[in-house]
């Protein structure tokens, strides 16, 4: 909320300068969002005197007057029709900038005349609502002075950030003001005293729904003189951030930001004809229309409250004033309404209106029915000093009933909490300054009553904040903990994550961070359905919470392309899985991409799987089985247990993300690989082998699309437990034969003797019979 | 040369050695040179003759002082003659300065590594590192962080609404969210565990917010809940300021200021002296020797209650901090969007 400086002062009878003030406030209260010295806002505005008007030559609607500012002369075009010679005006220098458009103001020529500067009104000052004419200033005021000082503007806009929990008090200058005091250890009292009104017959106030109204103020004051409200006034209200309107609407902010309490007044005659005014407070019903003071129309429902006579509704409650109620020039009777509104109501139909204003922001955060009382009492005194009114009478229709709350608290507990030994003469002070009344006491434990507009409290650890930040945080000091706890239980799957990662990063892999959403264009893609939508997704393209990680890892390979020509990446994250009855289940994955300009596609494969493989031997030792399945992918297997694949990436999938060279990715899903991790067994020395071994190789031909995968399996079912290794280490496509040539290299070696040659001869005769008898063709050596 | 000996031709011999020997290139040279300096026809040699006709003080003198500039030159003759012929490596001329083998080891993602070193720091300090889930049901996102429905507090966090609405165990429909704070953990984790405890959550979390360089609706953050008997605001400010000491590696200091959070009574904003100036004042902090960092505050007994713990048996403190935020204080990144951008040329920077 923005506060004037000069009124926390006059309230809170501080002597701090803005800074200080702030300082302390900041350390023991609230937030500050901002200062503002009002008059900066004013810096090359000053007060200039009309010298002569003229009809512009070529343009009928403007004029062009010569104005005196003291220190010189200048010539402006201004389209306003009230300027007259002899007139002060307000004038924007060169260089000056309006405050609320902030628009700069530079010497022009308007339609073939000088323009050296602009004759303001009261609407482009961010002084009023008024765009009739040019504002005229008092002819008493010296020409040249400062327009700041011309309309008293002295004062400094402090903007604190007041939470859902002080809002119930400190959306008012008391309420700061009352804080303030305590911060410098005092105590200030705004009680006024009771007063009892004459209650009037004039007024009928019915409220149909008394837990959406617990209290309903209303005052008939006539003899309304609708006029400014007095500069002092008028400057607060612009200190605060809101616009002076005139000195009813005016009095009934004014009251609100001293108060806390909204208050609206109604034109009575709007209400009803004749004598007798009556006010129901109802829900509306549905469809029904009602256009507000800014002329927007509303077509409310019926879980909206409204407050209206007997035919129609006249306001939104505690939101927004009627049009055709509201306060005009014609003005001579009015309701004034202090009320209170539940908090829940206000909120809906805030949402369901999308209205902000300063009413709802407080009813919203829920008051204290006291504080209807309170303003209204203020508002009368105002009424009748700055707007001639004469009070008919008041009519208080109250169904809310003032409990007194208290809380017990044992002043160890706070020392307990807090961590320090907090004087108890202190702590007393503190809440007795706050307006707390420490009702009862025995050995250490007190019952605290709560004053009526601190809705917040509700229990000893209240208090106990209430405590520690008066006597302040910053005297805390630091205490390392007592508390022993057990060594901490190992996240194991993190630590998995870590491995997996620093593995990645060890083959070269850079790690990519992506989004959890994609678009359903991604979706249609990857043809992949049933995902968590968000209901308010900022963009389209994060409208679907991701169920693979493959769109980000290419979106980034395509950005990447641009500066690389080849790096391969990626990405540990979680998908989004819907479970059963919409349950949300979470698996982690990791998948990435290689890309290389130059390289083939091909190559790129063999580079990536390679990396892929040693990746899971390192992890797990144990080797992926590899097969193609219909799509194309590689699918990998552990056991038999499939945890990912790995492919080169679809030429259309690669067109939506711009990719020109090929890309190969992989997914493979880390649940399982933890899972297989966790149940890996033990590791167990093996003692190195005693004896040679045996070195063969084989090569063969084959038709260009036939498997490797089936000649190794081949090789290894044949070559019993006495074939150590088996490893291509040679491939060689013949372009004329259109044939593929193959060479392995095999190891042999027995773990309790030397082989003889006999003996691998036979091994090696037992495979190449199996390769022959699957028609595989072995080159004779 | 003239005759006769003296500290000065001595003196001059070794200079001139200094100079040749630099130029030397290999063993022939050398050998060339072992033969100019010290051997039997060597200007050295020669000099040395006319000691026997000094007087016997200066023949000691002398005498001594050739011997030292004779072994030193014999000394560096023979490191010389190491340096060119024995040794680990060969000899075999080798262009040093041409590019190596082209290798390459990956980066760590910066957020990665910042919540490593996070999580080492708590680990040390007995926290356990905790999980929870990234979309959840507005119970644990909310309610029983005492954010009950309509709630003004609700208006605090921007959130991220999903269209699907969840059935529980007991069969009610729940709201679901993308967790707007790793805090949905806290409830969650007290269901299955009995104090004392410390845990950390690091995670990522939501805000429906639209990005700039300093606000993104996707970013990390890391819960700290510490519950106990008797756990204070004095143990929670000792633990910050361990922390942040040990991660930004100079010592830090902690300022609680008051604040509001639902599920934190008291509850504090929670700023860190400088780690620019350390707290004298300069760009980096406004001039005002702090930085904000987050919130936090003592766990609201609500929030104990809703665990199905008994109200006031227990105290602790909670926090909530962004590992972005931190990343970007460490390493000066002034652009959040750089995290999830995937740009290499940064993400190669760490």
């Amino acid at each position: 909320m923005k506060y004037s400086y000069n009124w926390l002062k006059e309230l809170s009878k501080t002597e701090k300068s803005v800074l200080e003030l702030t300082d302390l406030v900041m350390l023991k209260g609230f937030e500050l969002e901002e200062t503002e010295e009002l008059k900066k806002r004013f810096d090359n505005f000053v007060v200039g005197e009309i010298i002569s008007v003229k009809a512009h030559p070529n343009a009928d609607k403007l004029k062009f007057a010569r104005v005196n500012v003291g220190s010189q002369e200048l010539s402006v075009v201004c389209g306003a029709s009230n300027i007259e010679v002899g007139q002060k005006v307000p004038v924007a220098l060169v260089g000056a900038i309006l405050p609320n458009s902030k628009i700069e103001i530079k010497a022009s020529e308007i339609r073939g005349e000088k323009s050296e500067g602009m004759l303001c009104a009261e609407d482009e000052l961010g002084i009023g609502k008024d765009h009739e004419g040019i504002l005229i200033l008092d002819k008493k005021l010296e020409i040249g002075m400062s327009l700041a000082e011309a309309i008293e503007l002295d004062d400094v806009m402090i903007d604190f950030d007041i939470l859902p929990n002080r809002a119930h008090d400190c959306l008012s200058h008391e309420g700061m003001a009352r804080e303030i005091a305590v911060m410098e250890g005092r105590r200030v009292n705004f009680e006024l005293e009771k007063q009892e009104w004459e209650k009037t017959e004039k007024l009928s106030i019915e409220i149909k729904e008394k837990d959406l109204c617990q209290r309903y103020m209303g005052a008939v004051l006539n003899n309304i003189e609708v006029k400014e409200s007095p500069l002092w006034m008028q400057n607060i209200l612009i200190a605060c951030g809101m616009e002076p309107i005139n000195n009813i609407v005016d009095i009934t902010n004014y009251v609100m930001l001293e108060i806390g309490n909204p208050l609206h007044a109604f034109d009575a005659n709007m209400i009803n004809d004749g004598e007798k005014i009556e006010i129901v407070v109802r829900k509306a019903s549905k469809g029904e229309k009602l256009q507000l003071l800014d002329d927007s129309n509303l077509e409310l429902d019926e879980n909206d409250l409204v407050i209206a006579n007997h035919e129609e509704s006249l306001a939104l409650a505690g939101i927004k004033g009627g049009k055709k109620s509201g306060i005009s020039k014609e003005t001579k009777r009015i309701v004034l309404e202090s009320a209170n509104f539940n908090s829940f109501s206000i909120r809906k139909s805030r949402q369901r209106h999308c209205l902000l204003t300063e009413a709802q922001a407080r009813f919203e955060k829920n008051i204290t029915p006291v504080l209807a009382e309170r303003g209204l009492q203020r508002a009368i005194e105002l009424f009748v000093e700055y707007a001639g009114a004469k009070l008919e009478g008041v009519v208080d229709e109250n169904y809310f009933e003032q409990k007194q709350e208290t809380v017990d608290l044992e002043i160890t507990k706070v020392n307990k909490l807090i961590g320090k030994e907090v004087d108890e003469k202190k702590s007393r002070e503190i809440l007795e300054n706050l307006g707390f009344e420490i009702v009862s006491e025995d050995k250490g434990k007190w019952e605290v009553k709560i004053p009526y507009w601190r809705l917040d409290v509700e229990g000893s650890e209240d208090l106990t904040e209430e405590i520690g930040r008066i006597s302040g945080y910053e005297n805390i000091e630091s205490v390392p903990m007592k508390t022993v706890v057990a060594p901490p239980e190992k996240n194991k799957i993190r630590e998995f994550e870590w491995k997996v990662k620093d593995l990645m990063t060890t083959l070269g892999f850079n790690e990519v961070v992506s989004y959890s959403f994609y678009s359903h264009e991604e979706a249609k893609l990857f043809g992949i359905e049933n995902h968590f939508e968000l209901k308010n997704s900022l963009i389209p393209q994060h409208a679907l919470f991701r169920k693979t990680l493959i769109p980000g890892i290419l979106e980034k390979v395509s950005l990447n392309a641009k500066n690389f020509d080849q790096f391969s990446i990626f990405e540990i994250g979680k998908t989004y899985n819907v479970g059963k009855d919409n349950n949300p289940e979470e698996s982690f994955l990791i998948s990435g991409a290689l890309y290389s300009k130059d390289a083939s596609g091909e190559d790129n494969f063999y580079e990536l799987k390679g990396k892929i493989d040693e990746f899971v031997k390192k992890l797990l030792g144990k080797s992926i089985d590899f097969k193609a399945d219909s799509s194309g992918r590689a699918i990998m297997e552990i056991n038999g247990r499939k945890i990912g694949w790995i492919g080169k990436i679809d030429k259309n999938v690669k067109k939506f993300y711009s990719i020109k060279s090929d890309v190969v990715a992989f997914k493979i899903s880390l649940d399982s690989l933890f899972e297989i991790y966790q149940n890996l067994e033990e590791k167990i020395y093996k003692t190195l082998r005693k004896y040679p071994v045996v070195e063969r190789d084989l090569a063969m031909f084959t038709e260009p699309k036939v498997e490797v995968g089936g000649m190794e399996a081949l090789i290894k079912k044949n070559g019993s437990k006495n074939l150590l290794s088996c490893e291509l280490f040679d491939v060689y496509s013949n372009k004329e034969t259109k044939q593929k040539s193959l060479a392995f290299h095999l190891e042999f070696g027995d773990d309790e003797k030397t082989m003889t040659g006999e003996e691998v001869d036979d091994l090696m005769e037992n495979i190449i019979k199996a390769l022959e008898g699957a028609k595989y063709k072995v080159r004779k050596q | 040369m003239s005759k006769g000996i003296s500290r000065e031709k001595l003196e001059e011999i070794k200079k001139k050695f200094d100079e040749k020997i630099s130029s030397v290139k290999n063993s022939e040279d050398l050998e060339n040179l072992r033969i100019a300096f010290l051997g039997r026809k060597s200007d050295f040699s020669l000099l040395l003759r006319g000691i026997k006709d000094l007087r016997l003080e200066q023949k000691k003198l002398i005498g001594d002082f050739a011997n030292k500039i004779r072994k030193d030159i014999k000394g560096i003759i023979e490191s010389k003659k190491n340096e060119l012929e024995g040794g680990e490596v060969d000899n075999e001329w080798i262009d040093v300065t041409a590019p190596g083998e082209k290798q390459e080891i990956g980066h760590l993602h910066i957020l990665s590594q910042t919540q490593k070193e996070i999580e080492e720091i708590f680990s040390t300090m007995g926290f356990e590192i905790a999980d929870g889930p990234e979309i959840d049901n507005e119970w644990y996102n909310f309610d029983a962080l005492n954010m009950p429905k309509d709630h003004p507090a609700r208006d605090m966090q921007d959130t991220f609404w999903l269209k699907q609405e969840a059935k529980n165990e007991k069969g009610e429909k729940q709201k679901l969210v993308a967790r707007t704070h790793t805090s949905n953990t806290q409830v969650r984790y007290m269901e299955k565990h009995k104090p004392p405890f410390r845990i950390i959550v690091p995670g990522r979390t939501f805000r429906y917010e639209s990005t700039d360089a300093n606000h993104e609706h996707t970013f990390s953050q890391f819960e700290a809940l510490v519950v106990g008997d008797d756990i204070s605001i004095a143990n929670f400010k000792d633990i910050a300021e361990k922390f942040f000491t040990l991660f930004f590696e100079r010592e830090i200091t902690v300022r609680l200021r008051p604040s509001y959070f639902p599920f934190t009574e008291p509850s504090f904003e929670f700023d860190i002296s400088c780690t620019v100036c350390d707290g004298k004042g300069c760009s980096s902090c406004k001039n005002s020797g702090w930085l904000e960092i987050g919130g936090s505050g003592m766990v609201n007994q609500r929030v104990f209650e809703a665990a199905g713990y008994e109200r006031g048996k227990y105290q602790g403190f909670a926090w909530g901090f962004g590992i972005d935020r931190l990343a970007m204080m460490k390493y000066k990144i002034n652009d959040i969007r750089l995290f999830a951008g995937g740009d290499l040329r940064f993400i190669k920077q760490f």
